[in-house]
């Protein structure tokens, strides 16, 4: 299953020129709902469309809509209460909707638990850094590993082969990340950048079909986060997963992304690639003020 | 309907003495987070504090009732906290849990010790005259209790929502952090709280002596049929809580009425509480939690299973050489002994395997070891062979387990384990005496395999067993399951965020114990030839606990140990005063262990790095500091 979804390469090319084709020739709503036929038709998406969540008499989020298709890393960006978080957490499965739903590969998925989505292929990782502390950072990837849905190569040849290759896998993953040298390190022995690290490597060791990170930067110094990026474009573009990042660091968001979300009160305020939202003016009027006018 | 009125009446009085601890306990959650299971036991000491005033010294009434509430109670709540509470209310539920289940089994053992284990009957101090309403005779003392709890419901719901202190407390309540932030001594409060807290179990307990008795086993649980209301009020609403009380007081008198003509739901009355609480967390919305707000996740180290090294296999080598060669070179009263102490070491691991990975208190275990050896009985007189009836016997346990940790462990482990307490008192006062369980008798004959049924062959037969069960649960602990069950107790949300499930987690390990605790209660009954309820009643689950944390839930090693100092110490110093303060110092141990959780094991092997670091020392041999090993699990 995996294989299959990621084999099709050159799908993903098309839908990426059928976003570029469709988003220059039509209005932004026009284009929108055009994006997101084609891509349900490509069924190679998770998708929320027109979501609405409320929070007693407070809107966070009006109609708002959010795509992540494979291969590429989706920012969602807004100030502060904007509903990033929210909106989020509706793809994780954390947050109900009041309307609108949830398609993971055409499949609708919005009354689905977070458990499930996981199981489905949706991994994530938290604002607040949740680590198994007392474990080691092995450990910590191994748990990951051995509850994933796609098990390592030796699945048909018994449990015992099995095991190892879960072992395996956690350890390649390590490594993958630059954790290598930690395996047997206890996780609160490590610094904030090192365990936003082992978060990402729990997350990869599952094989996810979609990569949902919230504020993986905070608590990251400027050399780190520039590492950090580094890393996860290259993981996505070796894996092949969507990735949903939720960034307050915009030099992030603008360096590593295809495409950014921009929510501002709940309400999608624009959609594009990073050229496009850096230039836009209801953007910088709306939130990025002068910080992109001087990059 | 007339005919219900006079039950009404009864269950009205019963369910506001109820409702004053049932509030008491649930003001106490509230403010300071600590579940305080030695509730009834708190209101135990003020009766008995009355018994002594007025029976023993002959102190007047007014004058002996007003000390027990004045000046012993708010007494006892003050000392408790400091002493107790206010050490583990950051500690999480199963550290709660066996910390004020060891205070309320100290207290218990304490007051056998001073007034002896026998019911003594106290007069009552309040007038039993009646007067008619209705058609209906009401005893004064009932008007008075049903007056007073409406009086104590009200008056706390006054004190705070119009005083300075309740308006702190409720702001404690919120956030303990800006509220200390703001100056309040929230230190103060909590200790406050606990003596009002301890002021209504005291009035609980002087109101129902004269119905029940002083009896410390009867008074301890009175913190049981507080559960029920409590749970009613998701154990934090005051007036729910009471409502609840009265409801549980009202439809137990009822069904005494029905249960004079039909035996069968004799005991349903004691367990309407848990029946209330099993519906609450059944009927609860799927994403709810109840009572773990404070404690979501537990700090406390837990058990971890080392990698098997060389001194594993030599510990190991050692332990199987002694317990083969023992039935050779003793027998009789002895081998019988060492055969108890071995399937308790089976019975302590199937608990350890909750306490120590999962942070999970089961205080209904014993019940799952008299249901194995019940399960066995009957599957061998209905001719499947012995050790297959055995299998069978923990299996048919499993579904039980299931049913009872599915719905409840999913709004906390507080909950579980409340449930679990539950359903050993059901299983004790509805099950047991049915013609399913012991029957009327309340004991049955359990077989040995044919064969095998000589003591020593008997105790090799039980020993091996043992073994290979106890190797079962070391690759359990030690395998995914006992990975995820760790990694459960830093972070659920992250566990969920991998596709699992905590609430499956957790009650698969539940599953899994309650079957080694059938295996090894169909070794028991047949090691004695017997089951009967005496052996596995409700205390016998509170005391394993106790035993357990006292002796070290972090590897099995306090498995043995505590098996040992349970089974072991009693026929080796058959002593009266052993045996009469086994209880006391097993509260007072797991007290003190209770944030500890490697308990005696830990505390002695910490002693003998110290003594092995000094030595060489001394000796010049390595100015290095020894290195604590890591906690390793030596069969």
């Amino acid at each position: 299953m995996a294989e299959a979804r990621r084999g099709p390469h050159s799908l993903m090319v098309r839908s990426d020129e059928a976003q570029g084709f469709l988003l220059g020739h039509l209005d932004a709503e026009g284009a929108r709902r055009t994006q997101s036929m084609v891509e349900g038709m490509l069924r190679m998406v998770l998708e929320a469309i027109d979501v609405t969540v409320r929070f007693g008499g407070h809107v966070a989020l009006d109609d708002a809509s959010i795509s992540v298709v494979p291969g590429a890393i989706r920012g969602l960006i807004g100030p502060n209460g904007a509903g990033k978080t929210t909106l989020f957490n509706v793809c994780s499965g954390f947050q109900a909707v009041k309307s609108g739903k949830v398609l993971y590969d055409g499949r609708d998925i919005t009354s689905m638990s977070s458990i499930k989505r996981a199981r489905l292929g949706v991994s994530r990782t938290f604002q607040r850094m949740q680590l198994f502390a007392s474990l080691t950072c092995l450990d910590n990837v191994l748990i990951a590993a051995e509850t994933s849905r796609t098990r390592g190569a030796g699945d048909e040849q018994g449990r015992r082969v099995r095991k190892s290759s879960d072992r395996e896998r956690a350890e390649r993953t390590l490594l993958e990340v630059g954790l290598g040298g930690f395996a047997d390190k206890p996780a609160r022995d490590l610094t904030t950048g090192q365990g936003r690290l082992l978060e990402l490597a729990r997350a990869l060791v599952r094989n996810p079909s979609y990569l949902l990170l919230d504020e993986p930067s905070s608590g990251l110094d400027v050399k780190e986060t520039r590492q950090f990026g580094d890393l996860l474009a290259e993981v996505t573009e070796r894996n092949g997963f969507g990735v949903l990042l939720v960034e307050h660091d915009m030099d992030l968001v603008l360096r590593v992304t295809e495409h950014i979300t921009v929510l501002t009160e709940g309400r999608v305020l624009a959609v594009g690639s990073p050229r496009d939202i850096r230039s836009s003016q209801a953007v910088r009027a709306a939130y990025l003020g002068d910080e992109v006018g001087a990059a | 309907m007339n005919e219900y009125l006079p039950f009404i009446v009864v269950g009205l009085g019963a369910g506001s003495a109820y409702a004053i601890a049932a509030m008491g306990l649930v003001l106490t959650y509230k403010t300071t987070g600590v579940f305080n299971l030695a509730q009834g036991a708190m209101g135990m000491v003020g009766a008995f504090a009355y018994y002594s005033l007025h029976i023993v010294h002959n102190v007047p009434t007014v004058l002996a009732v007003a000390i027990c509430l004045l000046v012993v109670a708010p007494l006892q709540g003050y000392l408790l906290d400091k002493l107790v509470f206010s050490q583990i209310r950051h500690l999480g539920s199963a550290v709660q849990i066996v910390a004020t289940l060891g205070l309320g089994t100290a207290l218990g053992g304490l007051a056998v010790l001073i007034y002896g284990g026998d019911t003594i009957m106290v007069p009552a101090f309040l007038p039993t005259s009646t007067f008619t309403v209705a058609g209906v005779n009401i005893a004064w003392f009932e008007a008075i209790t049903v007056l007073f709890a409406i009086a104590a419901a009200i008056g706390l719901r006054v004190f705070y929502s119009s005083t300075r202190f309740g308006l702190r407390a409720r702001a404690l309540v919120d956030n303990e952090e800006l509220t200390r932030l703001e100056g309040v001594r929230t230190a103060r409060i909590r200790s406050v709280t606990w003596m009002i807290g301890s002021c209504f179990a005291t009035s609980s307990g002087l109101l129902l002596v004269p119905l029940v008795g002083l009896d410390s086993t009867i008074l301890s649980l009175l913190v049981v049929q507080a559960f029920g209301a409590a749970a009613v009020g998701r154990l934090t609403s005051l007036p729910l809580t009471y409502v609840g009380a009265i409801a549980i007081g009202i439809a137990a008198s009822i069904t005494t009425k029905f249960s004079a003509t039909n035996p069968a739901i004799s005991g349903l009355a004691v367990s309407l509480p848990f029946i209330v609480l099993f519906l609450v967390a059944v009927l609860s919305p799927r994403s709810s939690t109840i009572g773990s707000s404070r404690s979501a996740n537990e700090r406390v180290n837990v058990a971890r299973v080392g990698p098997w090294t060389r001194r594993s296999t030599i510990s190991a080598v050692v332990l199987v050489s002694v317990l083969v060669l023992l039935p050779f070179v003793t027998s009789g009263v002895y081998l019988v002994g060492a055969s108890g102490t071995v399937i308790f070491v089976l019975i302590f691991a199937s608990l350890y395997m909750l306490v120590g990975p999962i942070r999970q208190v089961s205080l209904g275990h014993a019940t799952f070891v008299a249901l194995g050896a019940l399960f066995l009985t009957q599957l061998n007189r209905a001719g499947v062979p012995y050790f297959l009836a055995l299998l069978l016997a923990a299996l048919m346990v499993v579904p039980i387990a299931a049913a009872l940790s599915f719905p409840t462990v999913r709004l906390s482990r507080l909950y579980l384990a409340l449930a679990t307490l539950g359903f050993g008192l059901i299983a004790q006062y509805v099950f047991y005496p049915s013609s399913l369980g012991f029957g009327s008798d309340l004991a049955i004959s359990v077989p040995r395999p044919p064969g095998l049924s000589g003591d020593r062959e008997f105790y090799l037969v039980a020993v091996a067993i043992v073994l290979v069960m106890l190797l079962v649960i070391r690759l359990i602990v030690g395998g995914r399951l006992g990975r995820l069950s760790h990694a459960l107790a830093d972070s659920d949300v992250a566990v969920q965020s991998f596709g699992v499930n905590p609430a499956t987690v957790r009650s698969i390990m539940f599953c899994l114990s309650a079957f080694f605790a059938a295996i090894a209660g169909g070794l028991l009954g047949s090691l004695y030839r017997s089951a009967s309820t005496v052996q596995f009643g409700y205390p016998e689950s509170l005391v394993l606990v106790a035993v357990l944390v006292s002796a070290g839930t972090a590897t099995l090693t306090g498995s043995w140990l505590a098996a040992f100092m349970f089974i072991g110490i009693p026929v080796v110093f058959d002593y009266h005063w052993v045996i009469a303060w086994q209880p006391v110092l097993f509260g007072i141990t797991a007290i003190i262990n209770s944030r500890d959780p490697n308990g005696i094991v830990g505390m002695t092997k910490h002693q003998v790095l110290w003594v092995a670091r000094q030595v060489r020392r001394l000796t010049g041999k390595s100015k290095e500091p020894l290195k604590d090993p890591q906690l390793e699990m030596s069969l």
